[in-house]
């Protein structure tokens, strides 16, 4: 980030994707979704809202459910 | 965004209608106003109007311990006269930003009931007057959402410097942290990042439960390590705690040695020991610094003091490596997997059969013995590389740990030498007749006393979370090696990495994130420090750094903390530098496109801080209002101002006699002549 460059112009979301650009795709959209959704929703209903993701996720990589 | 006029009806102390007309429309260069007047006439009331207009604010964040029914809008006067009628208040605000001129009014309605007075919105308008000349009547609905787009209700406050303010961020503490975080935050819209990181772990642990539950698997290890890493972050935050805590006691304790250092000046016959002392003091907190400087050094040398302590083996194993090496050994002609081929085969390279019971099969046999494996020879080949580069230098490297053990040595016993002296000092200050002196000096060793102890177990504290550091990168690599492990036995299992790994991913977003911002923060207002210090501060102060902890630290020349010995008013310099910083990053980090509201900032400053201030203030912001008193504002001020070209307009808050302010605008030659000079008042 330049000196210049300031903190606001930018995309805050765009900011912080750039920083976890490096972890799988599956890491990356499931963060993402927990930054907007946190921007609407207590930190419980977020934390659901990752469980959710986490297991949806794990049964589509062809995981069985325990 | 420039304001050009604001139009108050009935608004606290102004009673009826003022206009104020902040920039002439004809001269849009002089972008500075000064609103001048005594405590309690109304000058914080001016920002007060223009954040109500802008949000319906009634609240400024000076007001936190005021409660809700002392905040008071509607004019008491007015009230009073109104014989239980309602009183409408307004106020009315017309600025230009990006080429468009705003006329915002909002207008609330008071009335007495009982002791009490209730105050509710009564109108809302704006209208925008676009590039082209058009005006546009703005749907009641959307003001707040116009309104944010040209200020972030989130930073306004960025725009006001009042000397609280400024004095909350000169004090090193929690308070100061707290202000300085709290400002970040709210510029950085991290807000729903933390809620999203506190979430994640939530998660996590959830899923980790889960999977300890499930036992007898191989999940056991990767809950074992999972929860391992959980417990060394939790660990590490509660050092990181205690270490801030203990920071801000050792701030306490030097400033309450600051504050008896100062009152034993007032002895006079004594004043020569304290000079003396101070010098000492200050003397061994350099040489300390050196000493940890050369420290540092040595650690570098570590390996290599290492070798030359085994000189003699090392030059034993290196001549028989290099023996190996010249007669072939290592590497070997033959690698040792090419023979075992042969002989497993029965085939050699050339295609002939090698059967058992031949001669050649028993010579192969014997250069199988000769020869030693692959990776045995690779290891072999990097340990005579790494002795022979080590051997080279050995005689340097000799001489420049010999050279920083003798200074490190001489340093010490300069510090022994200082320290020896400071004691011998106190104890003179101590044996000094003046009875409350000597009192002093005993709180004063005490003082000194829990310093020590506290930097004692600073050191300890940061000695473990060193050693959790490095646990935490060992368990990390632990993890990713059970994270490449192939057929995962449970779901349970994919559900807790992936949890885990959202963990670290949205904690790595945050502190680079938090941390880019503090680098460029810094930055921005090492650069306004820089534009604002006198030359005496010039020369020694260099950097301002917002360090992990929120906390502001000022360096040196030699990139070291100087916080201790910065004067109340460098620090206010500090501080003004700092605010300035954010605002110019709320404002994408250039110029500040909007109004910079200063309320008594010139306190504490010298002549030339003033000076300096007043020059450079007017090039960083596209408009200034000072809202200053008879006291911070005199001849002096003025004719600094005047000579930047850029002040246009003055306005005098004045008493009316029934506790209500009217306001007098005064042009800039007149206002000099009525400003009192130097030690006088008005």
């Amino acid at each position: 980030m330049s000196k210049n460059a300031g903190v606001r112009g930018s995309n805050v979301t765009d900011l912080i994707m750039e920083k976890i650009s490096k972890y799988p795709d599956n890491v990356r959209d499931i963060s993402l979704e927990a930054i907007k959704a946190a921007e609407r929703l207590p930190e419980r209903a977020v934390a659901e809202l990752i469980m959710a993701q986490v297991i949806q996720c794990t049964k589509a990589s062809g995981g069985d459910d325990a | 965004m420039i304001i050009h006029k604001m139009t108050l009806n009935n608004f606290r102390q102004f009673r009826g209608k003022h206009e104020i007309e902040f920039v002439s429309l004809d001269d849009p260069t002089k972008n500075t106003a000064v609103v001048y007047g005594e405590n309690g006439r109304g000058k914080t009331g001016l920002f007060r109007a223009m954040m109500f207009a802008l949000y319906g604010e009634r609240r400024l964040s000076q007001d936190a311990n005021v409660p809700d029914n002392e905040i008071q809008l509607v004019n008491t006067s007015a009230l009073q006269e109104s014989e239980g009628k309602p009183v409408r208040t307004s106020v009315e605000v017309t600025f230009s930003h990006k080429g468009k001129v705003y006329n915002l009014y909002r207008a609330i309605e008071g009335m007495r009931h009982g002791d009490e007075v209730i105050e509710e919105i009564a109108d809302v308008r704006l209208n925008i007057t676009h590039v082209d000349g058009n005006t546009e009547i703005i749907d009641r609905r959307s003001i707040d959402s116009k309104i944010a787009d040209v200020l972030d209700p989130r930073v306004k406050e960025y725009f006001l410097f009042d000397g609280e303010k400024i004095e909350q961020l000169t004090r090193a503490g929690k308070e100061q942290r707290r202000a300085i975080s709290e400002g970040m935050r709210n510029l950085l819209r991290v807000d729903a990042l933390d809620v999203a990181v506190k979430a994640s772990e939530r998660a996590a642990k959830s899923f980790l439960d889960d999977l300890t539950q499930e036992t007898g698997t191989a999940g056991v290890e990767l809950a074992r390590l999972i929860k391992s890493l959980g417990d060394n972050e939790a660990e590490s935050n509660r050092i990181r705690t205690r270490l801030e805590e203990l920071a801000d006691e050792r701030d306490r304790a030097y400033r309450e040695l600051e504050d008896i250092d100062k009152r034993l000046m007032e002895f006079k016959e004594i004043e020569h020991l304290l000079s003396e002392r101070r010098q000492a003091e200050s003397d061994v907190r350099r040489l300390e610094h050196d000493a940890d400087q050369v420290m540092n050094q040595m650690q570098t040398y570590v390996c290599k003091a290492a070798a030359l302590m085994v000189r003699d083996t090392v030059e034993e194993v290196f001549a028989s490596l290099d023996e190996q090496k010249e007669k072939g050994e290592i590497p070997s002609e033959i690698r040792r997997d090419l023979i075992e081929r042969i002989i497993s085969e029965h085939k050699c390279i050339c295609g002939n059969e090698v059967c058992e019971g031949t001669s050649e099969y028993e010579s192969i046999c014997r250069w199988l013995e000769k020869t030693s494996d692959a990776a045995r020879e690779d290891v072999a080949l990097d340990l005579w590389r790494f002795l022979a580069e080590t051997r080279s230098h050995f005689e340097d490297d000799a001489d420049i740990i010999k050279q920083r053990i003798i200074e490190h040595s001489n340093i010490i016993h300069r510090i022994d030498r200082l320290r020896d002296k400071v004691l011998s000092i106190s104890k003179q200050i101590g044996e000094s007749e003046r009875e409350d002196s000597w009192k002093l000096e005993k709180i004063r060793k005490k003082h000194l006393e829990a310093i020590t102890s506290i930097k004692a177990e600073i050191q300890n504290l940061e000695s473990q979370a060193k050693e959790l550091d490095s646990i935490h990168s060992r368990l990390t690599q632990q993890l990713d090696e059970e994270k490449r492990r192939k057929n995962r036995n449970s779901v349970l299992e994919e559900r807790s990495l992936l949890a885990r790994e959202i963990q670290e991913a949205l904690a790595e977003a945050y502190n680079t994130y938090t941390s880019e911002v503090r680098d460029v923060i810094g930055k921005s207002a090492t650069d306004v420090f820089g534009r604002l210090l006198d030359e005496e501060g010039k020369a020694t102060l260099k950097t301002i750094v917002v360090k992990e902890n929120y906390s502001l630290e000022v360096l040196d020349q030699y990139g070291q903390p100087f916080l201790a010995n910065v004067s109340a008013g460098q620090r206010q310099i500090m501080s003004i530098s700092f605010i300035t910083a954010l605002a110019m990053a709320a404002c994408d980090g250039g110029r500040i496109e909007m109004p910079l509201f200063m309320d008594s900032p010139f306190g504490r400053l010298s002549g030339q801080h003033r000076k300096n201030i007043i020059r450079e203030i007017p090039l960083l912001t596209s408009q200034w209002i000072i809202l200053a008193t008879d006291t911070e504002f005199r001849r002096d001020e003025a004719q600094a101002l005047r000579m930047t070209g850029h002040w246009g307009k003055f306005f005098m808050l004045c008493a009316s006699g029934d506790g209500n302010t009217t306001i007098k605008e005064y042009s800039v030659d007149d206002a000099y002549s009525i400003l009192p000079r130097e030690e006088e008042q008005v």
